[in-house]
């Protein structure tokens, strides 16, 4: 709604319903300048894939944006944002709230892309997220210091963003973050400290913990261009925070660590869904055959897919697991034929190469999730050249 | 002049709750030479003092002060406990709250006990509570009928006290550069102590991102000299 101010009041109301084991769009509520699509084929899987487009600038002085998600229990949801959050220059400050509850058994990702603080931006940010103590959730916040190529480099007045977490509602997780350049130190020791880019990425589940695991055998080494710590941060939950140059390389590293989380709750849930190096390599010939389908994230899956794939067939090929022997012959050839145009596995560290191969043999359940582990570092390390 | 001593003594830096064995992520900041001569030194306690412990530990103090006073401010105290868990999110900075809590009140315990503080240490050990330093530390005061004001300044100097002497030890910094920064930062804690009240209820537990990432960090460092 346009405020006499030319301000807009947006409100957007999302929730989904199982049907048949398959999730689908219940409710879909949307205001200018703001638009709720599904995100490709909604016949491609189980879970729900929703798109929030934006089709005006960004968000301008005075805005106020209220989001309401809700997934019953046992959905399963995927939410993405189409572009950058644009913060333009403001006086009085804009204004948003989001709303999650997440029921019992059910599922919800949520990595937007990163917030770009123009000149001037003051923007208040407050997400509140209610679940349940076997529901699952992977959250994330990307903000840049504003266009830094542009030469504006933190010039923002003011970001206050507040993320508290409440499972079986008891507060488990508080995140008060205020960046105010004119009264901080941003750019210094304890802040950014000489980067340009924040991300957190927050995942609360009952497997967090074994999840967690999986991360201590495979981020061992930091990246020269962006530093990340990850910890539990309650008893259900962990936090990767990193900071870097790039929002671009920071939201595809923190969502394939996402994704990789998601396949990981739905193996440990037991309808883990198609294993997935498979899956890579239908999405990269499907990529191949029809360049440019699909928009912004699933695009970057496609790009990055190559890299993805040198890992597992390194690992599988040098001592053969009942992960390979599970895959058709056809398709785990079709990824042995694929590798030779594929970045080498010596640009692994050394270090983490014997950890994929160690956790690739070490034990039936973690095989899957170990191929998909070291497409991450792969990836990573690859961002890291 | 008692209430004096009674701060002095479970303030020291020597009273054996173990806050030696913390370094809250100035280990990491040294091993990656962040924090390498006396100017970084410097500038690191006093950023810590006013964008961390400011916004967190010495906020936690003064609301728990506030919070303890007559027979039912239990519901409120416990509120605080859970605020405070969800806030420090690396897992050592939170054990080293909940060990220097269950620590400090044990011992306190045992020189003068009081009511709250007894219930706060059972609540932890019961696990009903998660137990943090800064608000059995304000707890303890209130109940001694020491002034928010000392307890604050106490606390403030005391934590500068601890990066200092950590400083001093691991960047390596002479312990005379070390008591210069301490005496520089002076000022400010008086003046941190002044606003300390005037804080808005937002501003609680304002994290820095970087600091919490060294705090991350600091569980994988190679070698580990403190627990934090």
């Amino acid at each position: 709604m346009i405020q006499k101010d030319n301000s807009i009041s947006s409100r957007i109301v999302l929730s989904c319903k199982l049907e048949d084991n398959k999730t689908m769009l219940q409710d879909s509520y949307f205001d200018i300048p703001y638009k709720i699509v599904h995100y490709g084929s909604r016949h491609l899987q189980d879970h729900l894939e929703i798109m929030m487009m934006c089709y005006s600038p960004g968000v301008m002085d005075g805005d106020n944006l209220h989001i309401d998600v809700h997934c019953p229990a046992n959905t399963e949801m995927k939410l993405f944002t189409q572009s950058f959050n644009k913060l333009h220059p403001m006086e009085k400050g804009a204004v948003q709230h989001t709303e999650v509850r997440i029921d019992a058994g059910a599922s919800f990702q949520y990595l937007p892309q990163p917030m770009i603080p123009f000149k001037n931006s003051l923007f208040d940010t407050t997400n509140e997220i209610r679940m349940k103590g076997n529901s699952h959730l992977i959250w994330g916040d990307i903000i840049s210091g504003g266009r830094i190529h542009s030469g504006e480099r933190f010039e923002f007045t003011r970001i206050h963003s507040k993320t508290k977490v409440y499972v079986d509602e008891k507060l488990i997780f508080f995140d008060n973050q205020l960046m105010q350049p004119t009264k901080q130190p941003i750019e210094d020791i304890l802040f950014f400290e000489g980067h340009t880019h924040q991300g957190t990425l927050l995942i609360v589940s009952p497997y967090a913990v074994e999840f967690k695991a999986e991360l201590d055998e495979i981020l061992l080494a930091q990246f020269t261009d962006m530093i990340y710590g990850f910890t539990q941060c309650g008893p259900n939950a962990i936090m990767i925070r990193t900071l870097g140059e790039s929002g671009d390389a920071m939201h595809e590293w923190l969502a394939n660590i996402g994704d990789m989380c998601w396949s990981f709750i739905k193996y440990k849930q037991g309808n883990e869904e198609p294993a997935p190096v498979i899956e890579t390599i239908a999405a990269v010939a499907a990529a191949v055959k029809k360049p440019a389908v699909k928009k912004t994230a699933k695009k970057a899956a496609a790009k990055k897919a190559p890299a993805k794939k040198s890992a597992p067939s390194k690992a599988s090929s040098s001592k053969p697991t009942k992960t390979a022997t599970k895959k058709s012959p056809a398709k785990s050839a079709k990824a042995k034929v694929k590798s030779p145009g594929i970045p080498s596995i010596k640009s692994v560290p050394a270090k983490a190469a014997t950890s994929v191969k160690k956790s690739a043999t070490k034990k039936a359940t973690g095989k899957t999730v170990a191929s998909k582990k070291a497409a991450g570092k792969t990836a990573a390390n690859k961002k890291k050249q | 002049m008692q209430k004096l001593l009674t701060l002095l003594q479970i303030n020291d830096s020597m009273f054996p709750i173990g806050s030696f064995t913390h370094s809250y992520g100035l280990e990491s900041y040294v091993n990656s030479n962040a924090v390498h001569s006396n100017e970084t030194a410097a500038s690191y306690a006093r950023t810590m003092l006013m964008h961390n412990i400011h916004y967190n530990d010495a906020a936690f103090l003064n609301k728990a002060w506030h919070c303890v006073a007559g027979k039912k401010f239990w519901p409120q105290f416990a509120a605080l406990d859970e605020l405070v868990t969800a806030l420090k999110a690396p897992a050592e900075i939170r054990d080293a709250s909940q060990k220097l809590a269950i620590r400090f009140l044990k011992l306190t315990e045992g020189l003068k006990p009081y009511e709250s503080c007894t219930r706060y240490l059972k609540e932890i050990q019961e696990g009903k509570l998660h137990g943090h330093y800064a608000m059995a530390f304000g707890m303890y005061a209130k109940e001694a009928g020491i002034s928010r004001e000392d307890a604050l300044g106490a606390f403030y100097y005391n934590s500068l006290n601890g990066i200092v002497t950590n400083c001093a030890k691991s960047v390596p910094i002479s312990q005379t550069v070390g008591q210069k920064i301490l005496f520089d930062l002076l000022p400010i804690i008086e003046d941190l102590v002044k606003k300390q009240d005037d804080m808005n209820e937002d501003m609680i537990g304002l994290c820095c991102i970087g600091q919490e990432i060294k705090c991350m960090q600091h569980e994988k460092l190679y070698t580990r000299i403190y627990i934090s």
